[in-house]
């Protein structure tokens, strides 16, 4: 199977990511969030919103976002993502989080499952993550009360995980050990390190 | 005992109509007592309440803020708010009122009272309802300082819809406001900064209803160009002048005076040929905006158009009230069919529907017009749903006998 290149889909097309998750959960705040992350770069376009109904805790929840190098004209919600985000396990029991998303897509699930739970759960195909992400919410919180606020990036160290096309059909999962800080903060720096790269080489001489 | 004779006529009309009182309000002082939100031009992430905020915030004849929250308007009055509240000592004021219909009353009085200055307020589907017996007199009022934000949401409690529908605005149609429909944070922001110079133009007078989609537009993040205030001020002021009120509207007739038929008609042809005027007026404005800041200003019809080339191209209309209907009929005289999107419900052929194939009745060759829906309820207009709808024009054109006014949702007719 080819996964879906993201870079290649931000820099030739649009790269198109759908989040599922409960309101109250965060994921309308975790997407503008990204977004705001993306948008310091100048050479990005970004749209991000979300969809929802009656303003209920627990209720759920999409967001969309699209990002791309090009100027985006599209305006309709996102039907075939290249990215998907799981916030809430129990949104994916009344919606299919899998549903329109290409072959070689890729799945970031907020879960304790391992990713070939998930994949074979949810009808997965492509690359699957999964994150331990409310218990590492715990955790930081219990820190954060117990001592000060940085203890948690230290104490907490939860799994990332990843499986690849083949271990999402059962077979061998590389994991690694990440701490959230490390995390958002390997992102980040990726994140800026990259735009610095591509501002460099736009840089008359 | 002799009753004393009265030395005032009961009824005597002591003011001149569109009187105007200048010393009341120092407005030099009122200009020098706004700071700056942008010193120069400066580009931040903003969803389309936000940059109608900025916009608000960046004007130095906005000074009260009346308004009431209703999803998804809310952050409209939201972010003014914040922003009053962190600078105290500023001149800017929020008055939070208890319902919409005592914020457009509260504008009524305002407006009238200081001309000179901008009142804005965002609103949304019933709360613009709510407004309605006060939007039909500030309509007819020729207080061009009143502006209501109208974020599109469908116009009714059952069932709640809380998505982007245009059906509130077009409720309205008639309440005697300028309504102009933007789209994109960017569009947003320019059309609330041109909207009072449209409003209080002296030829024109008449207030402004700017509005743009709930949710899909007020709540979409994305990157937004904010103008200096002072190069946003130098623009405004080249337009709004001071000028009276027009028309019966002085101290002694003022809101809620009755009048016989014979002024009602005189007054409402006033009103409509004020309300004409616009067509001249904002390419103008348009005009000049672009010029001064680089972007497209008010025009008739957004700049978007069909992404692909062949025989299909795309009109937006942008000016609902007064519908251009000169512009619609120029630009579609070549069409062999016309196929009108409409988004709001409606019982007939839709709104837009009938205002096109009005325009278009008296060419020599009228291009056959056809109707859709799409999009009801903020409901995602695929490109699937395009194609659905554009086959429905196709076939028309090779001579087949189509059903008109269908609803299409993900490449179906319903």
């Amino acid at each position: 199977m080819n996964l879906l290149d993201a870079r290649t889909a931000l820099r030739e097309s649009v790269l198109e990511i759908r989040g599922d998750g409960k309101a109250g959960g965060g994921l309308v705040l975790a997407f503008q969030s990204l977004a705001s992350l993306m948008l310091t770069d100048p050479m990005l376009h970004v749209q991000e919103w979300p969809f929802f109904s009656s303003a209920r805790r627990g209720a759920n929840i999409r967001s969309f976002l699209r990002v791309s190098a090009r100027p985006i004209q599209i305006a309709c919600e996102v039907t075939r993502p290249g990215m998907v985000l799981l916030m809430d396990e129990a949104a994916a029991r009344s919606v299919d989080v899998a549903q329109g998303v290409p072959a070689g897509g890729t799945f970031v699930l907020n879960t304790r499952r391992s990713p070939e739970d998930c994949a074979r759960h949810l009808r997965l195909s492509g690359r699957v993550f999964t994150v331990a992400g409310d218990d590492i919410g715990i955790s930081c919180r219990r820190s954060r009360s117990a001592a000060s606020p940085s203890a948690c990036s230290t104490r907490t160290a939860r799994r990332w995980r990843r499986a690849s096309p083949r271990s999402a059909r059962g077979s061998s999962t590389s994991r690694a050990r990440v701490t959230t800080s490390r995390l958002a903060s390997a992102a980040t720096a990726s994140f800026r390190s990259a735009r610095r790269r591509r501002c460099a080489s736009r840089r008359p001489t | 005992m002799t009753t004393p004779e009265l030395t005032v006529p009961l009824l005597r009309i002591q003011t001149r109509s569109g009187e105007r009182y200048d010393s009341a309000i120092d407005l030099e002082r009122v200009r020098a007592a706004h700071r700056p939100l942008h010193t120069a031009r400066t580009e931040v992430t903003a969803d389309g309440n936000t940059a109608a905020a900025i916009a608000t915030l960046q004007m130095w004849r906005a000074v009260i803020y009346p308004g009431f929250p209703i999803t998804p308007s809310t952050k409209w009055i939201e972010t003014v708010a914040a922003h009053v509240a962190a600078q105290p000592d500023g001149i800017k004021r929020v008055k939070l009122l208890e319902a919409e219909h005592a914020v457009a009353d509260y504008m009524a009085g305002a407006a009238a009272a200081c001309r000179d200055l901008v009142f804005p307020t965002a609103t949304s589907s019933v709360g613009l309802d709510h407004m309605t017996e006060t939007t039909r007199s500030l309509g007819a009022s020729g207080l061009g300082n009143v502006m209501i934000i109208d974020v599109y949401r469908a116009t009714a409690n059952y069932p709640l819809c809380i998505e982007g529908d245009p059906s509130d605005t077009l409720a309205h149609r008639d309440d005697g406001f300028i309504q102009i429909a933007a789209r994109g944070k960017q569009q947003i922001y320019d059309t609330v900064l041109q909207a009072p110079c449209l409003g209080m133009h002296p030829d024109v007078m008449t207030p402004t209803m700017p509005g743009y989609y709930g949710i899909k537009d007020s709540h979409r993040n994305a990157r937004l160009t904010v103008e200096a205030d002072s190069a946003i001020h130098a623009f405004q002021d080249r337009w709004i002048r001071p000028c009276p009120l027009p028309g019966l509207i002085n101290g002694d007739t003022a809101f809620g005076n009755c009048v016989t038929s014979r002024f009602f008609q005189g007054f409402k042809l006033e009103q409509k040929r004020r309300m004409e005027k616009v067509f001249e007026v904002l390419p103008a404005i348009g005009g000049d905006f672009e010029r001064t800041f680089g972007r497209p200003g008010l025009a008739f019809f957004d700049a978007a158009g069909w992404p692909e080339s062949g025989g299909v191209d795309l009109a937006v209309v942008s000016m609902l009230t007064p519908f251009p209907s000169a512009a619609v009929r120029e630009k579609l005289r070549r069409a062999r069919a016309v196929l009108v999107v409409n988004q709001a419900h409606h019982m007939g052929r839709g709104h837009l529907t009938l205002d096109v194939a009005d325009a278009l009745g008296n060419l020599p060759s009228a291009p056959r017009v056809l109707s859709a829906f799409a999009g009801l309820g903020g409901a995602d207009v695929s490109e699937s749903t395009w194609e659905a709808m554009l086959d429905v024009g196709r076939r028309a054109l090779a001579g087949e006998d189509v059903a008109d006014g269908r609803i299409y949702h993900e490449g179906a007719a319903l």
